[in-house]
């Protein structure tokens, strides 16, 4: 019963949510003109179909009526032979994504994409520490150089010490 | 038209234009024989490259990335058993049987053949269709090109395999996020919840970039990054190509898959890899050794690859005469036109008639120049396999990030590519399909305006959708391929459970 509901509950909150959807979509539909259809019947329309599939879904799933189609059946099989899954890793990996964005405009392109980039070889598995560390600080300086030397794209330098650092780099790679 | 061939290959025939050209053959290869990257991602990746150039490079960039990318992954899939696709999987079934039976020099001839062989009819027929499909398309109203994207939709949603159920909801998800930002036809804010960000819309390169690009790495980390055996099966790595009494056997198979292949490609949304399964599909049903099929024979590498090389000019066909992208690659070379300023469609001919010619001639050079180099350096092409996963990964990380700063310069922008990675994840891991919510994404914004204009404009009768002849025809098309799955499902699942009926 539990399986059933965890399995459902996905599929419960999306129906959820496209019903709210729905209903802020009615809200849209008072810039039309009377008798004409709105901006909101679109979205409303999409979102209603959602809420309808996703709960179809939902109930078949807590019903445990639901037969695994071919497609299903085959990735059931490729997950009980292949490795088990690390989804920590991957939750780690989104950490240090959002880290990036967090930390961009403040530690400059080049300081924020090394440690992008080192971060995750580490969290990817990769322990040699010379290569990390040479991949993390030549890939970053080859990509500052590359997409802001030839591409012509306005990267973040940093504030404060980091925007020294970040000049400092582009007058010893004669880029400044 | 063969003047504007003319012209197109004097647009490619300068020394920067041909370094571009041979550089997206080479960039989609790799991206095609590295597992975790595909040529979607490479062609996203590629595309702010593509900003500070002027639009035919960028055209000539994008087009020979597609094209050798449709060809690369053939190679790990033969020697590896390792698809650089979706599209390569059918290849695992024969052409890897060939080379585990010490055929793998044959089995890449027939891939070049194919390759080739596909590669060219569909160009002939883009060349010889383009522009008379571009006049008959100029007379088509909304109401016919909402019933075409609606029919798209439906295809991929019903051929994309796996659950229609989760399908459809993949769309439905892509669809709204299509709705965020100001709606086009009142300029009303529509949930945006009060944030700027989300007011300007969700820019659907963000939405690819995420879910295809940072999804794929978060999937494959997940699993571990393994490095799997890479010792290749068949022995030394070369291209043996077939003699001509083996390409004339193997006419029927190149010709079907070929005619698969284009008209797949045409339909908008379907692409290349729905094109090289119902081709192998097809071999199964008709070919002549239709009963040997998957043990390792000519006709199973030749299908698959002859279409997945011929649908690029049917989704091409698609984009430039009608606007509308025919896959999912082609949806960001739509990005790459409305960038540059120019609105792919059948006036594209008329304004602008330089550009598709100039497609078809790099689709011409491309086709010449990336067999040349699969056939040259196929060792060395496959030695980038050796490089470790992790670090390719961590590139593909960075490009994404640094790819999308390069559209608008925005940081918000970068945690839009982070939700859709986390989206693009949690798809993987309940199975939902990611290709139907991304074309949502992309064909959604065209689909309502094309719906509101159309129901304005009939006073919000509906039924004009099914009393227009073309429109009528498409909409039904689309209702049966919907229908028809689910139909079949039930019949099959009554089948199942008959037996058990029967006993008792």
């Amino acid at each position: 019963m539990m399986a059933r509901l965890l399995a459902a509950a996905p599929f419960m909150a999306l129906s959820a949510a496209a019903l709210v959807l729905l209903a802020l979509a009615r809200g849209f539909d008072a810039a039309a003109a009377a008798g004409r259809i709105g901006p909101g019947a679109w979205p409303g329309m999409v979102a209603g179909l959602l809420a309808l599939v996703a709960a179809g879904k939902a109930l078949v799933l807590m019903r445990g009526c639901d037969a695994p189609d071919s497609a299903d059946q085959l990735g059931a099989l490729e997950d009980q032979v292949a490795a088990p899954l690390q989804p920590g890793r991957a939750i780690v990996a989104l950490a240090l994504f959002a880290g990036y964005c967090l930390t961009l405009e403040m530690l400059g392109f080049p300081l924020a994409t090394a440690l992008l980039l080192g971060g995750f070889l580490l969290v990817a598995g990769y322990h040699r520490p010379l290569p990390l560390l040479a991949t993390a600080l030549g890939g970053s300086v080859a990509l500052f150089l590359v997409f802001r030397s030839l591409v012509y794209v306005s990267l973040p330098l940093g504030k404060g010490p980091f925007l020294a650092l970040s000049l400092g780099l582009l007058q010893l790679l004669g880029a400044a | 038209m063969l003047d504007q061939l003319a012209l197109g290959l004097g647009q490619i025939a300068t020394l920067t234009n041909l370094a571009i050209l041979g550089l997206g053959l080479l960039v989609g290869m790799l991206v095609a024989i590295l597992p975790g990257l595909t040529l979607v991602m490479g062609v996203a990746l590629a595309l702010p490259f593509t900003y500070t150039m002027g639009m035919i490079p960028s055209v000539i960039l994008l087009t020979a990335i597609y094209v050798s990318g449709t060809y690369g992954g053939a190679f790990t899939s033969i020697l590896f058993r390792v698809p650089g696709e979706p599209f390569d999987i059918p290849l695992l079934w024969d052409g890897h049987a060939m080379a585990r039976a010490g055929r793998a020099a044959e089995a890449l001839g027939l891939v070049l053949l194919a390759a080739l062989f596909g590669g060219f009819l569909s160009l002939l027929f883009m060349v010889a269709v383009a522009e008379p499909f571009a006049r008959v398309a100029v007379r088509l109203s909304t109401a016919e090109y909402f019933a075409l994207i609606l029919f798209g939709i439906a295809s991929v949603v019903s051929l994309g395999g796996g659950s229609l159920v989760n399908a459809l909801i993949s769309l439905c998800v892509g669809l709204l996020i299509a709705s965020v930002g100001v709606d086009q036809t009142y300029g009303v804010d529509r949930y945006s919840f009060g944030l700027r960000t989300l007011s300007d819309g969700i820019e659907y390169v963000a939405v690819m970039i995420g879910a295809y690009g940072l999804g794929e790495v978060l999937t494959r980390l997940e699993g571990g990054m393994r490095a799997e055996d890479q010792s290749a099966a068949g022995g030394p790595i070369r291209t043996v190509l077939p003699t001509l009494a083996d390409a004339l056997r193997l006419r029927w198979a190149l010709l079907r898959s070929t005619a698969i292949g284009i008209l797949v490609g045409i339909v908008p949304g379907a692409g290349a890899t729905v094109a090289s399964f119902v081709a192998y599909g097809a071999e199964g049903q008709y070919g002549a050794r239709r009963t040997k099929l998957g043990s390792g024979i000519a006709e199973g590498v030749v299908a698959p690859q002859a279409a997945s090389t011929a649908s690029v000019g049917g989704a091409m066909t698609s984009l430039l005469t009608l606007g509308i992208p025919g896959s999912g690659t082609t949806a960001i070379m739509y990005g790459a036109f409305l960038l540059h300023g120019v609105q792919p469609g059948p006036q594209l001919f008329v304004a602008t008639p330089e550009i598709p010619y100039t497609i078809f001639a790099t689709m011409l050079v491309s086709l010449i120049g990336m067999c040349l180099i699969g056939y040259l350096f196929i060792r060395i092409l496959v030695r980038v396999l050796e490089a470790p996963e992790a670090l390719v990964a961590a590139f593909v990380v960075a490009f994404c990030f640094v790819g999308t700063l390069a559209v608008r310069n925005s940081v918000n922008d970068l945690w839009v590519i982070v939700a859709f990675g986390l989206v693009g994840w949690l798809f993987e891991r309940h199975r939902l399909p990611l290709a139907p919510m991304v074309l949502g994404v992309i064909l959604g914004p065209m689909a309502e305006g094309y719906f509101m204009t159309t129901m304005i404009s009939a006073n919000n009768d509906w039924t004009v959708f099914l009393t227009r002849p073309v429109s009528g025809v498409l909409v039904v098309a689309s209702v049966l391929a919907m229908a028809v799955p689910i139909i079949r499902d039930q019949l099959r699942r009554r089948a199942h459970a008959a037996p058990v009926v029967a006993q008792i």
